[in-house]
């Protein structure tokens, strides 16, 4: 480190003008806070899940029963092809950017990120992408409706005119220009800002985490990009890069778009382990099982998932079977070292069942579920056999909905107290985990048997007499409880929000839970400047370190 | 070498030879190019690091026994902005971004003041002045 970058971490007295944002919504808009920004990107995140959620209990009440009942297939298209988008660019990528944005640069102990305006530009950017996409509903010919992946040539001018296609691929684009952006300045903040004694082996693990995700960005995202402004000039140019009639490859489109939406899957994925990996120590009073097994299988996963994409491309005959098979059951090794790890971390601990550890083991029995799928799905001649049916929907939603909403919500559980000063409330909490935990199985759980029974995606109807109602209509009531978690957390958030400013609740205190990292050693919410002082760093625990001292 | 340093490697040097192999069993050239790419990238910023911190001694974020005030500079130096002042710049840029956004789809006539839009956010943003 410089000692330009070195002075960085001296503290900063209260009060000192350059520590005062402006006030009231300039003060927001106008920010480059990383704290500030990262609430703003999950408060955004959390507004396009609840869009993302909306739009699939509109399919879900379409599923319900045989027949077309409240959207036709041409609107239905649109839902889910929005639903999959939303849930895919604009929540869960950005809401472990948001977490990321807050704690990273208090987890390493430095002042902010290393390019705070960056920072705001890359929110920026991410909130026109999101809006671009969405305002496809507001055109004549409706949103996208070629699916999130867009292939080719379903996705070309011919088989899907409107303005709709073009908005979600400029708008996709710019989300993944502010993804780019955003992984340069978290490496640079992780590479260049740790504060004295911050060794890479004593990051926090959702460092870790967020480090290799930023590897990841910045390999896959440029290709994807790429792929869109190929595909946009096909739309809008008669380019033919992925249309066979103009001599164009729609494999290699499919190639493209694999090379990044394999990796993104555990783009979404690790963060969210990362956060878990914070929890589950803390409320089981223990040090993290294997520290550096579950940084080496953070990096192995990165590097792995960069050589698995074209297991989503089995049926189209076009590639290497056993070389992709391979590289994906051999992925489940390090993800296996995580469950491991995770549970040996809790064997023998002194478990506190808080909502955030609720949501913590949640999240590790969905995604143990979602997880066994996978190696399922690796083998071809399984592949073949439920490719594009619902069980490929139900082991992608467990595997998505344990990472990026459980944990999602075990997070903010975790950090409310640090982003905003009070608690929510925990007996609210606990409710709305059981409605989530049980609604979210009733949800996805039967779409198994209604995959393995052949009933296909992406239809608004199914025949009736074959055996896909009832579980059909489990899966649309089933949505009703995870609606119900969702309104709860919102009621959650208000009423915990007006106890604290009358004063009924007493206040969080810089750390509530017995933190092990660094944030928790700062006032909640943190300074400007976050830290006042640093305890030295000795361990991946600076904060238990520094509680407990020299005490055995 | 420093951690960080070995990870950017690790993956550039997983990628590389994988590339490598799928050469060998496929004839996809865009997976190729895309795992070589991927990996020379990788091992040319691990390179690059290597390069610029070589003959520089560990900073204290890298020392172990480093204590907290370690490597900051007391007396009448200036104090690095943590915080750069307020800026609507970012917000400016990607109102300009959304614009073109809408134009490629729309019509030119919404991408061409777009762009212009964007180019005056994207000089303000460089020269750091305020609106």
């Amino acid at each position: 480190m410089s000692p330009a970058v070195a002075v960085a971490h001296r503290p900063t007295a209260p009060g000192d003008p350059g520590d005062q944002p402006l006030p009231g919504i300039v003060g927001w808009l106008t920010t480059t806070d990383h704290k500030r920004i990262g609430i703003l990107y999950v408060g955004t995140s959390f507004a396009f899940f609840v869009v993302g959620g909306l739009l699939a209990a509109l399919m879900r009440a379409e599923l319900a029963e045989p027949g077309l009942q409240f959207v036709g297939s041409q609107r239905y298209n649109q839902l889910f092809t929005i639903h999959g988008t939303v849930m895919m660019f604009l929540f869960a990528v950005p809401m472990a950017t948001g977490l990321a944005n807050f704690l990273v640069p208090l987890h390493v102990g430095a002042p902010d990120m290393a390019f705070p305006r960056l920072n705001a530009l890359s929110y920026w950017l991410y909130v026109a992408g999101g809006l671009v996409v969405l305002s496809g509903f507001l055109t004549s010919r409706g949103a996208a409706d070629f699916g999130w992946t867009a292939y080719a040539p379903l996705s070309d001018g011919t088989y899907s005119p409107g303005a709709g296609g073009d908005l979600w691929i400029t708008g996709i684009a710019l989300t993944g220009v502010a993804s780019t952006l955003t992984a340069i300045n978290l490496l640079s903040t992780v590479i260049a800002l740790r504060a004295p004694g911050m060794t890479m082996f004593r990051l926090p693990i959702f460092t870790w985490t967020m480090m290799v995700v930023s590897f990841m960005i910045l390999i896959a995202f440029p290709v994807i990009t790429a792929a869109l402004f190929m595909l946009l000039a096909d739309r809008r140019l008669d380019a033919h890069f992925f249309t066979p009639s103009g001599g164009g490859d729609p494999i290699l489109y499919q190639h493209l778009f694999w090379f990044f939406g394999h990796p993104e899957v555990y783009i979404v994925a690790l963060p969210f382990f990362g956060v878990i990996s914070e929890i589950i120590p803390v409320f089981s009073r223990k040090p993290i099982f294997g520290y550096k097994a579950m940084v080496i299988a953070t990096v192995l996963i990165g590097a792995y998932s960069l050589t698995v994409w074209a297991h989503h491309m089995f049926t189209s005959g076009a590639i290497n079977d056993g070389f992709f098979s391979g590289a994906t059951l051999l992925i489940a090794v390090p993800t296996g070292i995580k469950i491991f790890s995770w549970v040996f971390t809790m064997w023998g601990g002194r478990l506190r069942f808080d909502t955030p550890m609720l949501y913590a083991v949640g999240f590790v029995v969905v995604f143990l579920i979602g997880g066994l799928t996978g190696p399922m799905l690796a083998v071809r001649a399984f592949d073949s056999h439920v490719h594009d049916t619902y069980f490929v929907v139900a082991h992608m939603h467990y595997v998505l909905l344990g990472t990026a909403v459980f944990a999602m919500f075990g997070a903010l559980f975790f950090w409310w107290p640090k982003l905003f000063g009070h608690r929510l409330d925990e007996g609210l909490g606990k409710v709305q985990f059981w409605l989530l935990f049980v609604g979210s199985n009733i949800v996805f759980f039967p779409q198994h048997v209604l995959g393995l029974r052949g009933m296909p995606r992406r239809f608004a109807d199914y025949p009736e007499g074959i055996g896909y109602e009832t579980l059909n209509l489990w899966s649309s009531l089933g949505t009703i409880l995870v609606a119900l978690a969702v309104l709860l957390f919102l009621v959650n958030i208000a009423a915990s929000a007006r106890r604290a400013r009358r004063g009924d609740a007493a206040p969080a205190g810089d750390d509530p839970w017995q933190g092990n990292t660094l944030e928790w050693a700062t006032s909640s919410p943190p300074p400007t400047h976050n830290f006042h002082s640093l305890p030295p760093i000795r361990s991946e625990r600076p904060v238990f370190d520094h509680r407990w001292g020299d005490r055995p | 070498m420093r951690a960080s340093i070995l990870a950017i490697a690790a993956v550039g040097a997983w990628l590389v030879p994988t590339g490598i192999l799928y050469w060998a069993l496929s004839g996809d050239h865009a997976g190729i190019l895309l795992l070589l790419l991927g990996g020379v990238t990788m091992l040319g910023l691990a390179a690059y690091l290597v390069g610029a911190t070589r003959g520089t001694p560990p900073g204290p974020d890298d020392d172990e026994a480093a204590e907290p005030g370690a490597g900051t500079v007391d007396g009448p130096v200036p104090v690095l902005r943590a915080v750069p002042p307020a800026s609507a710049w970012p917000a400016l840029i990607a109102a300009g971004a959304a614009l073109v956004a809408y134009g490629l789809a729309f019509t030119p006539w919404i991408w061409l003041p777009g762009l212009l839009f964007l180019a005056l956010a994207l000089a303000g943003y460089a020269r750091e002045t305020s609106p």
